[in-house]
Order: structure tokens, then sequence, then C-alpha cells
């Protein structure tokens, strides 16, 4: 896949980007340029990032941004002649609907019943495109189009960890304590992020991910 | 050695040069605001470079020096005084046990860092201090020619001298970002004509400032794309944010500049209320500053290693 742009966010990091879209096809290649990076990591190198359709490279002063681009150029091409990526196992992820403090709300707003909004979100396997916002936050997709909502007007001041909420085409998990924009509709009594634990995030990039709706005194147990 | 936080201030933090390897986690890779003085510290107690410090934002804090310690103290955040005495920044210190030290308002930079002779040891870095808070360093050997290990306090009769208006001064230069086409030419042309004010909304994380940039020819909404320390943001309501030390891992606001990074640590001595301007430079001229930079602490270093 070529790249449509390269450019420095920082002078010690380049990003290469694949498109300005979100689509599943390219994310799968930016996670697969991760990966092939993560194995061979060349003089200079410090970390690579993915999100939705791009991918940044970190490096210190001791190579040069022309020799990362050419170096990454030339994994990019190599990745292109591999064609079949594995489809990763579905991590099932609890919810308790009842504990979802907006779906009333949502309910009114989409014209659905509760019921059916709860169907609408386990009936689908969604995608981890990126982990971002806040240590573990997963960006997953694609949301059934009859959820579209757009964000909050004003964020929530704080919403409690294991939150799952829903905003445009997207649902994600708040993993910590954080103010945030996405409409809540119910809560995970797993962990999302632990930093004692390794590997600190339950999810990452390229991830399928079902929800699996639970009562509260299920939750209560598991949590 | 150990000290011990007697009261936090504004904001007292415990912090390395910055954690590595988890960006694609979500997790910031944070370390000293400004990583010059924060060296020069370590320099003078001749840790390692990038040895972990105390970062104090403006005045307030309090500390109690619970064993004898050899310390440094550098940046513009403060005063600090041990009753009657100033203890001067950018000398070495002895400090016997019992010492309590307080930083007075100073009034010239925003940070002002401490360091400790063997380095420090704490829980997790990037910590906010609170009262009770001890801070430790392992080592207790220490003996530094020309400071005599008293009952009282002792000072250097050297001083690390440099350019200190190179570090207090507010113009900040700045590359153009990934969505500098963004603007139209009249927003170009203000970005690094006009002033901005640095607000009260800053933090860590990022610097907002009060002026408000319109002329985003570009509508579309930005999918979520990495950011980090240096790179500036235009907001939805038109203030630009500079992201910072612990600058969140992903954003989706247009990012209309990136700053120079050897011009980061002027930043993090600037308080809310200072004016700063933007100065456009190539790329190729911010990888001259940044090895310039660190000569300049090598020469620093190299002069501190003779004595």
């Amino acid at each position: 896949m070529e790249c449509t742009r390269i450019y420095s966010i920082h002078d010690h990091a380049v990003t290469f980007e694949f498109a300005e879209i979100i689509s599943e096809a390219i994310n799968i290649h930016v996670i697969a340029l991760k990966a092939y990076t993560d194995r061979h990591p060349f003089k200079g190198f410090i970390e690579s990032v993915p999100s939705y359709s791009s991918l940044t490279i970190y490096f210190n002063h001791t190579v040069t941004k022309d020799e990362v681009i050419q170096t990454i150029s030339t994994y990019n091409n190599q990745l292109s002649t591999v064609t079949r990526h594995p489809t990763p196992d579905c991590k099932i992820i609890p919810v308790c609907y009842e504990m979802g403090e907006d779906l009333p709300s949502i309910a009114d707003e989409l014209d659905l019943t509760k019921e059916k909004i709860i169907d609408l979100h386990c009936s689908h396997t969604y995608r981890v495109y990126m982990i971002g916002f806040t240590p573990g936050f997963p960006y997953m997709g694609t949301l059934p189009s009859a959820l579209h909502l757009p964000r909050k007007k004003t964020p929530a001041l704080k919403i409690e960890p294991g939150s799952v909420a829903i905003a445009g085409n997207q649902t994600g998990i708040y993993p910590t304590a954080s103010p945030g924009g996405w409409h809540i509709i119910g809560r995970t009594p797993i962990a999302i992020f632990d930093k004692k634990r390794n590997p600190s995030c339950f999810l990452e990039a390229g991830d399928h991910v079902r929800f699996e709706p639970i009562a509260k005194n299920e939750f209560d147990v598991l949590k | 050695m150990s000290i011990t936080i007697v009261k936090p201030g504004i904001s007292t933090t415990v912090q390395d040069f910055g954690r590595w390897g988890n960006q694609s986690m979500g997790q910031s890779i944070g370390g000293v605001m400004d990583e010059v003085s924060a060296s020069i510290a370590n320099i003078i107690c001749k840790n390692d470079l990038h040895a972990p410090v105390i970062e104090m934002t403006l005045h307030g804090t309090e500390l109690l020096v619970n064993e004898d310690a050899f310390i440094a103290f550098s940046g513009f955040g403060a005063e600090a005084m041990a009753d009657e005495t100033i203890l001067p920044f950018y000398k070495l210190l002895f400090i016997p046990a019992g010492t309590v030290i307080r930083m007075k308002p100073k009034n010239k930079g925003c940070r002002s860092y401490l360091a400790m002779a063997g380095g420090m040891q704490f829980g997790e870095m990037g910590s906010t201090l609170q009262s009770g808070d001890r801070v430790k360093s392992e080592h207790r050997q220490y003996a530094f020619k020309g400071i005599e290990r008293t009952k009282q306090i002792g000072i250097s009769q050297w001083k690390i001298h440099f350019n200190e208006q190179d570090l207090l001064e507010h113009s900040i230069d700045a590359i153009r970002g990934p969505e500098w086409d963004w603007l139209d030419a009249s927003a170009q042309d203000e970005i690094f004509t006009k002033p901005f004010i640095v607000s009260t909304q800053s933090n860590r994380m990022g610097y907002r400032l009060n002026e408000k940039v319109r002329g985003l020819k570009e509508k579309k909404e930005l999918i979520s794309t990495a950011v980090t320390r240096g790179v500036v943001q235009l907001t939805h309501e038109g203030n630009p944010v500079i992201l910072m030390a612990d600058a969140q891992t992903t954003g989706g606001y247009p990012r209309i500049l990136r700053i120079a990074p050897a011009h980061i640590a002027k930043l993090a001595q600037c308080k809310p209320g200072d004016s700063i301007r933007f100065n456009q430079i190539t790329e190729d001229l911010s990888i001259l500053q940044s090895k310039a930079q660190r000569s300049l602490l090598n020469k620093i270093k190299s002069s501190i290693d003779l004595i």
C-alpha cells in the first residue's frame, strides 16, 4: 500500500499516512507495518505508534529523518507482498447495560427502545482501530448506523472507569475516571487498563471485540 | 539521603526525562518540562544527565531534608530559602539534616528543579508529590571537593555560568505543522506576527493561548492521529494549544505548528499571563539548535568534571 503523505510532527517523529478516512483495510496495513517495524528495529528507532490510518515512528538523533523514511518505505514495500493477515481471536467484553446512564436519553434521541440499542450494540464484531486519548482507551468501529450520534455538546466532567460509550460511528471504553464527551450506554467489570499488569492494556490495536450483556448482580460478582 | 515534602505548593512532581515505549497504549511520555535546567541541576550533583529530579511549579513548596544531603537548584520558578539564608541556584549545596527549605516567589520563570547527589528514588516517576512523601537517594558516601560536610549549610564557591536570558526570553521558534495549509494566508501571517498570551488553563499537558486564530480554510474533520510534545493544535474555538510534556498520544485537531525542540525549555519557563511570539524557522535550523543545546550541556558537564 502506497503512502499518501509523509510528514514530521517533531524533528524526531515522522508520520506515514495511508489515507484520510477510517477504513479497516488501511488499519490492517498500518498495524502490519507497525508489527514489521517492531520486529526489525533500526539504529536510532524508539517506538512506533499506530492510529486509524497512519503510523508514526519516533527516533533519536543518531539517525536522520531521511534515513528513517528510506527504511520505513523499504519495510512498506516488503509488506505489500504479504497479503494474508490472520483474523485475530474475538475478545468478549461483558457489559452491564443497566449502568448506562445515558441510555434513556439516547433512546429518545435515536427513537429506539433501550433493548433495541443493546441488541444492536451486541450484534456486531468491532475492530480496535487504535488506542489513544487516555492510557488504554480503545477506539472501536464500526457502530451500526442506527446508533450514530454526535458527541455530547458539553462533555461530562467525570466518567466512571469501565464505562462503555458510543459517539459517531465509534464505540469505546473509558479505562480510567476522566472527562469525556461520548454517550455512556453501559459499564464493564473488566479492567481495561492496569499499570501493574503485563500487558497493561486489555485490548490492543487490531483486536476484534464483541460485547455481551450481563445483569447488575453478575457485574458485582465479576468486579 | 532523603527529603520529605512538607507542603507540595502549586504543583510538585518527581520527574525523569520521559518514559518511552508505551505510546501505542495511549501512555504519554511525560518527564521534566525544562530539560535544560533539569540537566544542569544533575550536572552540578555529578549525577547522570537524565537522573530523576523534583520539579516545582512557581513557589510554595516546602521541603524537609531528613539526612545530610548534597543538592542543587536550577530553573527560574522561585527562590529557595532556609530560614533567612538564601540558597543560591546553580551552585552545589550541602544541607545538614533537619533543614527546612521554602520556595519563595521570584517572578522570573515558572519551574525550578532540585537534584540530589546520587539521584532520586520514588515509586512512580511523574507522580505528584503530596505532604509526607519521601524522596530518597541510595548513596550516602558523597563528598565534594571544596565543600565541607559540617553542621552548617555549605555553598560551593563556583557557580554554573550560562546566559539566563536564553531561557527567559519569549520568542519561540516554530516550524510549519502538518495542517499548516489548512489556514488561509491572513491566518498564516497572523501567527508569526501577533503576540499570544499563555492562558491560566495551562498545565503540564499543554498551554492554551488566549488569542484566537481565525481562518481555517479546510472545514473537514481530522481523524485522530499522532501528536506529541511541541505540536500546536488549533481547537474548534480557535485557541491554539501547545502540547507539553504530558501530551496525549493522539489528537484530532489541525496541527498548525510544531515548536523547535530546543525552544521547549523556554516555553516550560513561561507562566500564565506571559506573552509569547512565534518565529518561523526551518527543520534544518531546528536540528542544529538541538545539537548546539546538547553541546552546551556537555561543555558545562566537562567544566564541572574538572572540579
